[in-house]
């Protein structure tokens, strides 16, 4: 039976959670003023773009999705595999859950987060991952509505201040860094890992649910860093958050500024990008290591350990800063998404004999 | 699930209220801010809105102050600021400050001083920035009793300052902007406190914008004459506005510009950096002594071009005499020719000292004003007596 959630939620879940990851960035991040940005974001999304190709046609190909082929566990490939996706999409959850501390410690708390951001954050996780998959892609599909008319309100306001003047005719400033930046910005992208172990069984992927993500990824990501170049110019290199201090800088007047709801929709953004990945980790817990109550658990255990590391990482950086160096180079990303045509090969082989 | 959303709702609705939270009262809802140093330290001074003045039956009671000031010092602004939260009794609440005053003294670290209001989570990018010829509590320690703040006044005054040609409005973000260009600098209104008998506050005191003062870096330049500001204004900002008083034989033609256009052209020449900046704006007579406005156009819009032309010239005097990029012409060369830019960013600030500038005015004169002058102004003639 074809699942009821079309691909629209799909394609908004990803877009949520992937334009998350652009607004709530960390340190290390910092954009910087050229038209290089503009560069680095198209060609980064043409990398994603390039390494969703094999992943939807594995996806596709493989019927029962990616890890349905074959025993529904056993084999050391599989658990290996299995393992693989469980630690990148943990590492997912965790960087998600630091962005989120991050971004709310450097905003609306100035300082770390109260305990009610905590129980608001944790009971909502909980009770998506307790919903099920089709809620919380519906719950998407708002956030992502709202998302758009808050862009749209912004967008509107901040007209006056752009000036155009601040961009240049040039694509390249400094072409040394620019394939590091590539690779850095693409790392942030682990909705194609969701996306692969998402759509198996009875959710088919719908051919438009990969370039509507990635479409509306990079339209908002280009939205808002033309948005930061020309109304901030040069400033933009020094500030910690530039979309918050767009929003800060948006005078709507009956609103004054609107920087509240902002934080408000990212850390709704934060709720559904962990909820995916934990939703996602359920899938692959119940493929290759766990069966009935124990695969219901996993991902609500799964949710208490990524948020639980995004602290441990918020407290002991030298813990988080290897793994987040590796992570930039793109290597996790390559590794799951280049693992996924072999895999569905090798499970469809082994359920033909 | 529908059965558990009442109770959640009405948890949300009235529980609400046993959680840390701050009465209005016990805000000190920041409307100003000034900035002075103080021995080692910072001196910050606060205008707050009084919470008191919100009236029983009306919503403004006119009868009290509707701004108080507080001070407080520290080594930094955020130590200053803690003091002065311990003095008043109230939590300080950044985020609806309208204005910045540094004192004289504090405009020497101003990138310091604005990193800390632009980088706090509340502070407001949309405040505007002001020096003070003396200091900051000077400024703000006169209250205008009229309206709902004190500081709206001032902001109005600043906004038909800009208007007039006589200032540049400069807000927190452009502010912080211009002082990470390649040379620092930015030009801010530059106010005064003066004892004029004025009815606008108890005191009798009010403030005056007196010009602009030129940063550059960690120092506090100079100041700009008038017509230098009114020259940046027509320079930096797509159609700005100004009054001007010109003379034709003799006669005065006092003029409104409007909707002015700038092109500039960057270029190298002889291996020095070189402007062409074409301006053309419209105009209209406000008042004249000419009899004959419409036949004299041409020679109206000559000598009022000429006008502006020196205008600019003035401004790019300052320019070229501290090396300061105050017209945001860094970003002009790199829209223009990004190879241009790299060619002469490495050593921009003596660029600048060393190039050539050209500029040309167009005006066109579009309207002559209801009444025209009578020519030749009569004699006063004591002599007339009234039948």
């Amino acid at each position: 039976m074809r699942n009821k959630t079309g691909g629209a939620e799909l394609a908004a879940a990803l877009a949520v959670s992937r334009v998350f990851a652009e607004a709530a960035s960390l340190p290390d991040e910092y954009h910087t003023y050229g038209m290089q940005r503009f560069t680095v974001i198209v060609l980064s999304f043409a990398l994603t773009a390039a390494l969703c190709v094999p992943v939807y046609l594995a996806v596709k190909s493989s019927g029962g999705g990616i890890f349905a082929g074959g025993d529904r566990r056993g084999g050391i490939l599989r658990s290996f595999l299995g393992a693989l996706f469980s630690v990148y999409l943990l590492y997912g959850a965790a960087e998600t859950g630091l962005r989120a501390h991050y971004y709310t410690s450097g905003t609306i708390f100035d300082a770390a987060p109260s305990e009610y951001f905590y129980l608001f954050m944790g009971a909502a996780l909980l009770f998506a991952v307790y919903k099920g998959t089709e809620p919380t892609l519906r719950a998407a599909l708002i956030v992502a509505g709202l998302f758009a008319a808050f862009m749209l309100v912004i967008t509107l306001a901040l007209i006056p201040d752009i000036d155009t003047d601040r961009l240049y005719p040039a694509l390249i400033d400094d072409p040394e860094s620019l394939p590091a930046q590539v690779l850095r910005e693409t790392s942030r992208n682990c909705e194609p890992a969701v996306f692969a172990v998402l759509c198996g069984g009875s959710r088919k992927p719908g051919k438009l649910v990969i370039p509507a993500y990635i479409g509306i990824s990079c339209a908002v990501t280009l939205l808002m860093t033309f948005l930061g170049t020309t109304v901030f110019g040069e400033l933009v290199s020094r500030l910690d958050l530039p979309f918050y201090s767009l929003s800060s800088t948006a005078d709507i007047t009956v609103m004054h500024r609107i920087n509240g709801i902002d934080v408000m929709l990212w850390v709704m953004a934060a709720i559904i990008r962990l909820a995916l990945l934990s939703l996602a980790f359920r899938e692959v817990a119940a493929a290759c290591f766990v069966r009935g109550m124990g695969a219901a658990a996993a991902p609500l255990i799964f949710a208490a350990a990524g948020v639980g590391l995004a602290e441990l990482f918020t407290a002991f950086p030298a813990l988080s800063e290897p793994l987040r160096r590796l992570s930039g180079t793109c290597l996790p990303l390559f590794a799951v998404t280049v693992l996924i045509p072999p895999l569905t090969l090798i499970g469809k082989r082994r359920k033909k004999a | 699930m529908k059965k558990l959303l009442l109770p959640v709702l009405a948890a949300v609705l009235m529980l609400s209220g046993c959680t840390a939270h701050a009465e209005l009262n016990e805000l000190a809802i920041a409307e100003a801010i000034g900035i002075d140093r103080g021995g080692d330290g910072y001196i910050v001074t606060m205008q707050y809105f009084n919470t008191d003045t919100t009236g029983g039956t009306t919503a403004i009671d006119s009868s009290k102050p509707n701004a108080v000031t507080v001070s407080g010092s520290g080594s930094t602004i955020e130590s200053a600021i803690e003091s002065l939260s311990y003095g008043c009794g109230r939590s300080v609440m950044l985020g609806s400050a309208g204005l910045i005053v540094f004192g004289r003294e504090a405009a020497y670290d101003l990138m310091d001083s604005l990193s800390f209001a632009a980088s706090h989570y509340s502070g407001n990018p949309r405040a505007y920035i002001a020096v003070s010829e003396t200091t900051a509590s000077d400024i703000l320690n006169v209250k205008f009793s009229e309206g709902n703040a004190s500081v709206e006044k001032l902001e109005g005054m600043m906004k038909n300052a800009e208007a007039l040609g006589m200032s540049s409005l400069v807000m927190l973000h452009e502010a912080a902007e211009a002082l990470c260009c390649p040379t620092e600098s930015v030009v801010l209104p530059l106010l005064k406190a003066v004892d004029a008998g004025s009815e606008l506050t108890e005191e009798g005191s009010t403030v005056t914008v007196t010009g602009a003062a030129l940063c550059t870096g960690d120092r506090l330049t100079g100041t700009l004459p008038p017509e230098a500001v009114s020259g940046l204004c027509l320079l930096t900002n797509e159609g700005a506005t100004c009054e001007m008083t010109v003379k034709l034989r003799r006669k005065d033609v006092c003029l409104a510009v409007y909707g002015t256009k700038t092109k500039i052209a960057p270029s190298i020449e002889d291996g020095a950096l070189r402007f062409d900046i074409r301006l053309s704006a419209d105009c209209k007579v406000v008042s004249t002594q000419l009899s004959d406005p419409y036949g004299e156009r041409e020679a109206v819009e000559r000598i009022a071009a000429a006008e502006l032309d020196s205008r600019v010239l003035l401004l790019l005097k300052a320019v070229k005499l501290h090396g300061a990029d105050i017209s945001g012409l860094s970003y002009k060369i790199r829209s223009y020719s990004p190879e241009l830019w790299r060619s002469v960013s490495g050593n921009y600030r003596e660029a600048l000292k060393n190039a050539d500038y050209s500029v040309s005015c167009d005006l066109h004169l579009e309207r002559f004003g209801i009444m025209h002058g009578s020519g030749e102004r009569p004699a006063a003639n004591p002599s007339v007596t009234f039948q």
